[in-house]
């Protein structure tokens, strides 16, 4: 397109605004430019971090700061680069910000959402004038601090975390500033992978710098200007449309973090008109460290909810969501940490639980709309596990790793359909699971069983997607000396059921120690379970546990299914028989729960004995209720 | 037997290209038959015949090659009517096909699928879980056995299996590429006491690291089977009783062509082959014209593929996704979009933005312009109503398309809505297709790690060159092409294949390499792929084979595919071998990328291709410059620049000569294809008659 072309663009709509065409072009050229942002970022990182659990992101920001693009990656990225810039913008002077220029940080306090997750900024400059940042993430397996990994276990405050570095300049005017990579990489026990992402995340940002360039120089830099504001606007009418669309209401939730003691995270949700409230006022007071999150990762944790709830049809652009929607949180909480509160783990406590409970209030705002119940889903995976493994591999050499096969946890029940069964993780759906060959070439494990575990999906109509179990023995080696093992929902169900749907399972990690398994092996069997297998079973209390493994342990763990929704005792017999023949559930299940008597060896349903058993649990429901005292609302939780 | 016949089955059209030995060219399509896709074959075999004026025993008789690209693999895959297939697996890992690395609900979906999350949906499961058995075995990473296989157990889940009614087994074991031995043993355990089951095994079939994949695709081998041996035994009968001597050889999704026979018991290998023969063709073509690299793009009228060919060689993938199944199976890798003629536009809620795609009006009703009850506007009735299509020559006139039609729907949908004119409108919808196509050309090379301005593009199918002076120019690329056959391309793709045979094993390994474990494991792949040829009447002296290795840096997941020496593999040539990794590293992901890290050599490929003689393309002697011979008509046609409509000239394909150059703004007519030239831009013919085209001058 011409320079006229350009001008004619600009001048064709009504007070200078695009015309429409112009801008649906530019809003797709933008988007674009972000994704290949992302896949340079991921091109060069090549870490399974950046390229299988997409633990990443990538953002297009205004030149305010605020998140006009963000990618298909864990969309909680988006507040931290956003907030990230907004600081840069005020700390320093406008003439120490120019072309060129790339900052990073890894602080919380001014946006990371947690210390692993390092970003990177840049400034986008066009004729000489600001136009817009990018910026790019990804979570680092260890940055230093006492523990390794992102756990930092026995901490007491954000001192004794990992170190911070609120944004300073690593690029400058086009030049790597060594001394500053230098004490970077100085921090971290695998400076090779930390640098290698480093070097990722300043390829994404220069890629998009270019190419935000060439667009200005194409179509000119007002246009481009003009084509960034209409992308907020726009979302921000799509999405007050879609807010208007759906019932007025209040809606509410608690979900609850284990750590020293339990920590409830409490949002209450009203929707009215075309606004959205979230108030996380009630949340509990903080911890010392390790599982608080900062304002910026709560407000990022209801972007990542309401995405993926009410913008199924949408462009993707965080910034004119927030238009619409407030965040109320109260500092010195769980969900909004106060200096010098520590927040190591957040992305898996903190902030994962503020984007659970959100959108749990979300799949009741839809379960309450006739129009939009096709696109209700009950809680996916509410509490991710996560395992860190530190030790020498089986070429002797020294290894970092961790195991996110619980990233295939189960999916929320629809209202149509089932969840899905290793359905995954909300915040990231591309996310993949490692194949097994890969990590037993790679570190000294040999897995004994890694299969979909039957009735870990809450029960319903439509039930929840069952999760993974595995069970994994040492290979190789002597024996992993450092295991870390954390999770939230190892006490109670993350994933909640809706409208009488049941919940999931917990997250379930145990060792059983000094088993007989190797004689088994030797003697040409594998065993099916650890009840296979003589040895003492160690049952971990704690969400978080630092731990080894030796050449008699076996390692097991369940992931966590996804929410039910409505009544289980509604479900039609024929549909748990068939569950039942894949694995899906147990006969025992399938009676406590479902009311469905299962003839294992005719495999088919008893009606007769069905009948009687739901109408037996109908009977029980009946006696346990009990009058409310007190005229307040119930708490729904 | 001086003729060769190339036929391509697609969705609608099953086209036919032949050459005879003076090397030239003719083509001739016939409506596809999908109840019997072998019937759509014969047609357009016989109207090729036609053609030449004989009958279609005649040219079978001359036929000496008879190469063929069938959807039939990829159909019952898309229509799940396969066989019923059962699976024997690790003990302990039965699921591992149905958890599908969580990634299957989203492989395969374009972002805005993506974005629906509550509508993602795994894989339609092809097999069954009650057809899956674990049996007691292990193997380690080492290839070693840590728990033998308990062959009762085998042999009792076979009688499950084959009580179940199963008309194939599967079986793909933990680390089986390392050490065989368990699979072979169930599999002469299946083919003693079953011989009539169709019997596939992982080492076999893909005996590649990546235990998810490589089942997947062992499982498609046994779940194809019925349907592509049924297929290809009902053609070989037609072609045979037709008078063709020679058994058919087929196109395969890696490229290159393989005896019909042969590809009954590896149905999985053409699986997705359809969009091989263009990229192949592009490949050919370049070699020709001397375009070494290649973006190819195909618009058809639902769908937009872009392939890559790099330094002469179409871009393989390793791990291809069908129908939301991940396999190992080197492919030609090409990306899809859904944005066609078909596409259809329409005004975003809440917006009012103009949108086109992904959806599509398909062949019924089709654009509304054609008259059979669509109503909804497609990028098709957009051209008609810019001039860009001539009602009566769509199809060379077997169609005729209904102009009040299209502005009608132009604008109830998008002109009235939007405040637009009609003719804004439709240029609207053009032009935001055009800009999707410049994207998704940019994001596959990009995304693989190529900067698509080195590369020439080429534009075919139906509406490529309707379409690619605009996408071109967007991108940027140095030349733009316009093949000859533009609109059978496919087809002429697989007339320009040769025998091939692909041969992989993974024996992971990290460096310093053994280059006598190298050349033992390059030894045996080469072996079998000498053979396979043998077995396709390649005489030896005609096999070349090249030897490739799938390396990365340990602990990250980049494989880099890199070419290893002749000879055998020792200090000098390991080196350089490890140098051309570096290098080609870090042309791809950026240079000092992961220098310091350890290097694996993972997957070890040989590709045997056995050259076969073939008539030559010949350059026609240069015509005159002035295309005024194959001037027909004038029309109006609306270009932005020129602020609406303008009298623009149409030429006629057919009658352009070698040498005839063409300022835009002009319009070239085919009897199946339209080439629009923007004003500024040139297009000339060259001596085999390509249309080339210079985007750099143009404005749109």
């Amino acid at each position: 397109m011409t320079d006229t072309l350009a001008h004619e663009a600009l001048s064709s709509g009504s007070n200078g605004s695009l015309d429409p065409v112009t801008f649906e072009i530019l809003r797709s050229r933008l988007s674009a430019i972000n994704d290949e942002a992302a896949m340079t970022m991921r091109l060069v990182s090549g870490s399974p971090v950046a390229n299988e659990a997409y633990d990443m992101n990538v953002g297009l920001m205004d030149a305010d700061g605020d998140c006009f693009a963000i990618g298909m990656y864990i969309t909680i990225h988006a507040l931290a680069l956003s907030s990230t810039v907004k600081d840069i913008r005020q700390r320093f002077e406008a003439a120490d910000i120019g072309p060129g220029d790339v900052f990073m940080s890894n602080d919380p306090y001014v946006g990371a959402c947690h210390q692993m997750d390092v970003a990177v900024v840049a400034p986008i400059f066009a004729d000489g004038r600001l136009v817009a940042w990018t910026g790019s993430t990804v979570h680092q397996i260890d940055l230093g601090g006492p523990v390794e990994g992102q756990v930092q276990l026995g901490a007491t405050s954000i001192w004794s975390e990992q170190p911070l570095f609120p944004p300073i300049k690593i690029v400058d005017a086009g030049e790597l500033r060594p001394d500053v990579e230098r004490g970077y990489l100085r921090r971290t026990r695998l400076p090779h992978l930390v640098g290698l992402d480093l070097k990722a995340m300043i390829a994404g940002c220069n890629v998009a710098m270019a190419r935000v360039q060439d667009l200005a120089g194409r179509y000119g830099t007002d246009v481009v200007l003009a084509a960034i504001e209409g992308v907020n606007e726009a979302t921000a009418a799509r999405f007050r449309a879609r807010l208007r669309e759906l019932p007025d209401g209040t809606w509410s939730h608690r979900g609850y973090i284990e750590y020293d003691e339990v920590y409830p995270v409490v949002v209450e949700m009203t929707k009215q008109g075309d606004s959205l409230i979230f108030d996380y006022t009630a949340s509990a007071d903080q911890a010392g460290a390790v599982i608080n999150c900062t304002r910026p990762a709560c407000v990022g944790a209801v972007v990542a909810a309401v995405l993926p709830y009410l913008c199924y049809d949408m462009a993707w652009s965080p910034a004119g969501l927030q238009r619409a929607i407030e965040v109320r949180t109260r500092e010195g909480t769980v969900v909004h940490a106060a200096w010098p509160a520590g927040t190591s783990k957040a992305t898996t406590t903190g902030s994962f639980m503020a984007t659970i409970s959100a959108g749990v209030c979300l799949s009741k705002l839809l379960a309450a709309s006739e129009s939009h119940l096709r696109q209700f889903m009950s809680t996916w995976m509410g509490g991710l596990y996560v395992e860190d493994l530190f030790g020498t591999d089986q070429r002797g050499e020294f290894f970092g790793a961790a195991i996110l096969d619980a990233m295939a946890g189960g999916s929320g029940a629809r209202a149509f359909a089932d969840g899905l069964d290793a359905g995954g993780f909300l915040d990231s759906p591309s996310a993949i699971i490692a194949n097994i060959e890969d990590i037993e070439y790679s570190y000294p494990v040999l897995y004994l069983s890694r299969r979909i575990q039957a009735d870990t999906g809450g029960a319903g109509k439509y039930r929840g997607g069952n999760t993974l179990a595995m069970t994994y023995i040492v290979h190789g080696a002597e024996r992993l000396p450092v295991k870390i093992l954390h999770a939230i929902g190892t006490y109670q169900p993350g994933s909640v059921g809706v409208a009488g749907g049941y919940p999931s399972n917990t997250n379930q990690f145990v060792i059983k120690r000094g088993t007989d398994v190797r004689a088994l092996l030797a003697g040409g069997g594998v065993p099916d379970d650890l009840e296979d297998l003589d040895g003492k079973l160690e049952i971990f209390a704690d969400p978080i546990v630092k731990t080894s493994q030796g050449p008699d342990d076996v390692h097991r763990y369940v992931a966590m299914g996804g929410g039910g929704y409505l009544d289980p005792l509604d479900r039609e017999p024929e549909r748990v028989l068939a569950d039942y023949t894949v694995g899906a559930v147990s006969v025992a299940h399938a009676r406590d729960a479902y009311g469905v008597v299962i003839d294992s060896d005719r495999v088919r349903v008893d009606a007769a004995a069905t009948e009687q058993r739901r109408r037996d649990i109908r009977d029980e429901r009946r006696l346990s209720a009990s009058p409310l005292s007190g005229a307040g609302r119930s708490d729904p939780s | 037997m001086d003729r060769l016949v190339a036929v391509d089955s697609g969705g609608t059209f099953t086209d036919c290209v032949t050459l005879d030995a003076a090397g030239l060219v003719r083509s001739a399509k016939a409506p596809s038959t999908p109840d019997d896709f072998s019937e759509g074959v014969v047609q357009s075999v016989a109207r090729a015949a036609a053609a030449e004026g004989v009958e279609l025993e005649a040219l079978l008789e001359r036929t000496g090659s008879f190469c063929h690209g069938t959807t039939v693999a990829t159909n019952a895959l898309l229509t799940r009517s396969g066989s019923t297939v059962g699976l024997i697996t690790t003990k302990g890992h039965e699921d591992a096909i149905i958890i599908g690395r969580t990634i299957q609900k989203a492989a395969g979906l374009s972002e805005s699928e993506l974005s629906n999350l509550a509508h993602l949906e795994k894989a339609v499961p092809i097999v069954p879980r009650p057809l899956i058995k674990g049996v007691t075995e292990r193997i380690d990473y080492r290839g070693s056995v840590v728990v033998p296989l308990d062959t009762d157990e085998a042999a009792g889940a076979v009688a499950e299996l084959v009580d179940a009614g199963v008309e194939a087994i599967a079986v793909c074991f933990l680390w089986s590429f390392l050490n065989p031995d368990h699979e072979r043993a169930v599999a002469e355990l299946i083919r003693s006491r079953h011989p009539h089951l169709f019997v596939t095994v992982s080492c076999e079939v893909a005996p590649v690291i990546k235990e998810y994949e490589r089942c997947a695709t062992t499982v498609l081998n046994g779940y194809l089977s019925r349907t592509t041996h049924a297929y290809i035994s009902k053609l070989q009968q037609r072609l045979a009783d037709g008078g063709l001597a020679k058994d058919p050889v087929v196109m395969q999704s890696i490229g290159g062509l393989t005896r019909a026979e042969t590809s009954k018991g590896r149905a999985v290998t053409l699986l997705g082959s359809g969009p091989t023969g263009g990229v192949f063709g592009a490949a050919a073509l370049g070699t020709l014209i001397g375009a070494e690299n290649i973006v190819t793009t195909d618009v058809g009228g639902t769908s937009f593929d872009v392939g890559l060919v790099t330094d002469g060689e179409p871009l393989v993938v390793g791990t291809p996704v069908f129908d939301k199944y991940h396999t190992v199976l080197p492919v030609i890798d090409v990306v899809s979009i859904g944005a066609g003629g078909g596409s259809v536009a329409w005004i975003e809620p809440g917006t009012g933005l103009v949108k086109v795609g992904p959806q599509s009006a398909g062949a019924v009703p089709g654009p509304a312009c054609y008259g059979a009850g669509g109503t909804r506007p497609t990028v098709t009735d957009a051209n008609l109503l810019l001039g860009r299509l001539d009602a009566d020559y769509f199809l060379g006139g077997q169609r005729r398309l209904h102009a009040d039609l299209a502005t009608a729907a132009i604008e109830t949908h998008l002109a009235a809505p939007t405040g637009l004119s009609v003719h804004e409108a439709a240029m609207a919808v053009v032009d935001i297709l055009d800009a999707r196509m410049a994207d998704l050309v940019r994001m596959s090379t990009i995304g693989r790690g190529y900067d698509p301005r080195e590369f020439a593009l080429f534009a075919f199918g139906g509406a490529g060159p309707l379409h690619v002076g605009a996408y071109a120019a967007d991108v940027g690329t140095q030349r733009t092409v316009v093949p000859t056959n533009s609109a059978v391309f496919s087809a002429f793709g697989i007339a320009a294949s040769d025998p091939v045979a692909v041969v992989q094993a993974s024996d992971p390994m990290v460096a310093p390499f053994d280059g006598d474990r190298l050349d033992a494991v390059y030894a045996e792949l080469t072996e079998r792929a000498v053979e396979e040829l043998a077995a396709n009447g390649v005489t030896p002296a005609d096999i070349t084979a090249t030897r490739e290795v799938e390396m990365r840096y340990r602990g990250q997941v980049h494989e880099v595919r890199v070419p290893v020496p002749d000879g055998p593999l020792g200090g000098d040539s390991l080196a350089a071998l490890m140098e051309e990794f570096r290098l080609r590293y870090n042309r791809r992901y950026g240079s000092g990328a992961a220098a310091d890290s350890a290097v694996e050599a993972r997957t070890f490929v040989v590709r045997g291709v056995g050259r076969q003689a073939k008539p030559a393309l010949r350059p026609a002697p240069l015509g005159p410059e002035d295309p005024a011979a194959a001037l027909v008509a004038e029309r109006p046609v609306w270009f932005r620049p020129l602020g609406g409509f303008a009298s623009t000239p149409i030429y006629r394909r057919e009658l352009l000569e070698p040498g005839n150059g063409i300022e835009g703004q002009a319009m070239i007519e085919a009897s199946n294809t339209t080439m629009l030239i923007h004003p500024g831009q040139r297009a000339e013919v060259d001596a085999w008659g390509n249309i080339l085209l210079d985007t750099t001058g143009g404005t749109r």
